[in-house]
């Protein structure tokens, strides 16, 4: 692991989301693990509990019942968003819990989601994690677009499969309306979406950048640099058998022919019986079952994440399609 | 532009370089037949019917050509770029004679092959090189800089690892040019195609 030990030059700073679609699929597992991993290899890292209706990030990292929350910050009690960072057990890592128990706190008008937004682009850390909740809402995918790296957790059940498929399209769909930034630009997105069948992301975009670039040929470039700039990441979880096993690379390759964005594994996690042992004795479970061949599952995905956080501070992310 | 996905060739298709020998032709045509069939747990949802149909036929289409070593030369004759074409004759004449008949690839080979490749996308020199362009640096600057011959810099983007005297020197090589264009030395050598 030569590549823990970088001169302070080339630290990466960068926002990492982890959404999916469908609860239960471990995003929230595999926040906190990683979240424990980077603060031990001294990277200041704030994990934000993005599931904003539903959270639960705090437990998972070992905080019972937080004094401080975002609905601290969305309801106005404090003006910066630092002042609702709550300390971890863990040197290095902080967190900022959601609403635990508060009425509307979870559903944050548009002026105050733009002010998170910032907020959160301002906070002072190497790593900020954003575990969102479940849905394909604007809310959650939003979230997921402001990271500088976005991941799909997935599990290998049909449901799961589906949502992941659904939440990637939601993304593409409102990422491809953000670029596009001008109304009328917005409403041929919104024309062709429309006209589109059900599955076909890349005919959606291909079809949207042909339209635009019949009016502004600039424009329709711009637009698709910034689409294929980033890569959506996927993590598998709860991997039971060699068809499972094979799940990620197959979704890569659907997504990848037919989504748009291309799209690369980050992470691939077995099925592991202790993951709720740990939960229930209030331990991270990479430092409980430190040996564990899903632990070292997790230092694989970690790796990947700095070596893909290097190049996103740098610049330098490549363009893999 | 984007990447319509009618204009892939068979290599794309089937997720391939141009010098995959029978075997890989073989292994990611079960593979993706599987993929794209109607049961298949990947594609299912997002996907029309449609849709899985035009890529099994474009999967067959791509399996029938390849393995065809007549039609494999025409299609790169006219499909490919010079380069391409040169890569491709390299690694012809570098494997030696090929067994007529395909053998059935293990089912668990497979898999383990392709859960490597989900975290690890494999990168070709091809893809180094254009990353070198766009940083705007020469071979020269690079072979000057790393004190690596340039001819071996010149091998590396040409995945060309048979001009190496030893593995141990490819990678040690490898890593210098990573490092030289800002990239990640270890996850280049471990993603780097022919290693």
């Amino acid at each position: 692991m030569d590549c823990d030990r970088e001169t302070p030059a080339t630290r990466e700073r960068s926002i990492w989301a982890f959404g999916g679609g469908k609860g239960g699929t471990g995003k929230t597992f595999i926040v906190a693990n990683l979240a424990i991993l980077l603060a031990r290899q001294g990277r200041r890292v704030i994990a934000f509990d993005g599931d904003l209706g539903g959270a639960n990030l705090h437990t998972a990292l070992g905080i019972g019942r937080p004094t401080r929350s975002i609905s601290d910050f969305t309801r106005g009690r404090v003006a910066r968003l630092e002042e609702v960072l709550c300390p971890t057990a863990h040197d290095n890592l902080k967190v900022i819990p959601g609403a635990a128990d508060d009425f509307g706190g979870a559903n944050p008008n548009y002026a105050i989601k733009s002010k998170l937004c910032k907020h959160l682009r301002q906070l002072d850390c190497d790593f900020l994690l954003i575990d969102l909740g479940a849905g394909t809402g604007y809310n959650v995918v939003d979230l997921f677009l402001e990271a500088d790296v976005g991941a799909v957790v997935v599990t290998p059940e049909p449901s799961a499969v589906e949502l992941a498929y659904r939440f990637t399209r939601a993304a593409v769909y409102r990422r491809l309306k953000l670029l596009a930034g001008l109304p009328r630009f917005e409403q041929i997105v919104d024309e062709v979406a429309s006209e589109s069948v059900a599955g076909n992301v890349i005919r959606l975009v291909e079809g949207a950048l042909e339209r635009i670039a019949a009016l502004d040929r600039a424009a329709a470039e711009r637009i698709e640099g910034e689409l294929y700039l980033r890569p959506i990441k996927l993590f598998v979880n709860m991997i039971r058998d060699q068809r499972d096993q094979r799940l990620g690379a197959q979704m890569c390759d659907v997504l990848n022919k037919f989504y748009g964005p291309p799209c690369e594994g980050l992470g691939a996690l077995p099925y592991d019986e202790r993951v709720p042992l740990a939960e229930r004795r209030g331990e991270p479970f990479v430092l409980a079952y430190g040996s564990s061949g899903t632990a070292a599952q997790f230092t694989v995905a970690l790796q990947r994440m700095l070596a893909v956080s290097r190049d996103v501070a740098e610049g330098t992310q490549l363009r893999l399609i | 532009m984007p990447r319509e996905i009618s204009r892939l060739t068979h290599y794309e298709i089937l997720n391939l370089p141009v010098f995959a020998p029978p075997e890989a032709i073989q292994r990611a045509y079960v593979n993706l037949t599987a993929l794209y069939s109607e049961t298949a747990l990947a594609s299912y949802h997002a996907l029309t019917g449609e849709e899985r149909a035009w890529m099994l036929e474009r999967v067959r289409k791509a399996y029938e050509t390849l393995m065809d070593p007549a039609g494999r030369a025409d299609y790169d004759a006219a499909s490919l770029s010079m380069e391409e074409r040169e890569q491709a004759a390299r690694a012809q004449t570098a494997a030696g004679p090929r067994p007529s008949a395909p053998t059935p690839p293990l089912p668990a080979a497979a898999a383990m092959e392709e859960r490597a490749d989900f975290t690890r996308r494999r990168i070709s020199g091809a893809e180094l090189r254009s990353v070198r362009e766009a940083r705007g640096a020469s071979l020269d600057e690079i072979a000057e800089l790393t004190k690596v011959k340039k001819s071996y810099l010149e091998a590396i983007e040409a995945d060309d690892v048979a001009r190496f005297p030893a593995p141990v020197f490819f990678k040690g090589f490898l890593k210098a040019y990573a490092k030289a264009l800002g990239l990640n030395p270890v996850e280049i050598a471990e993603r780097y195609l022919p290693g």
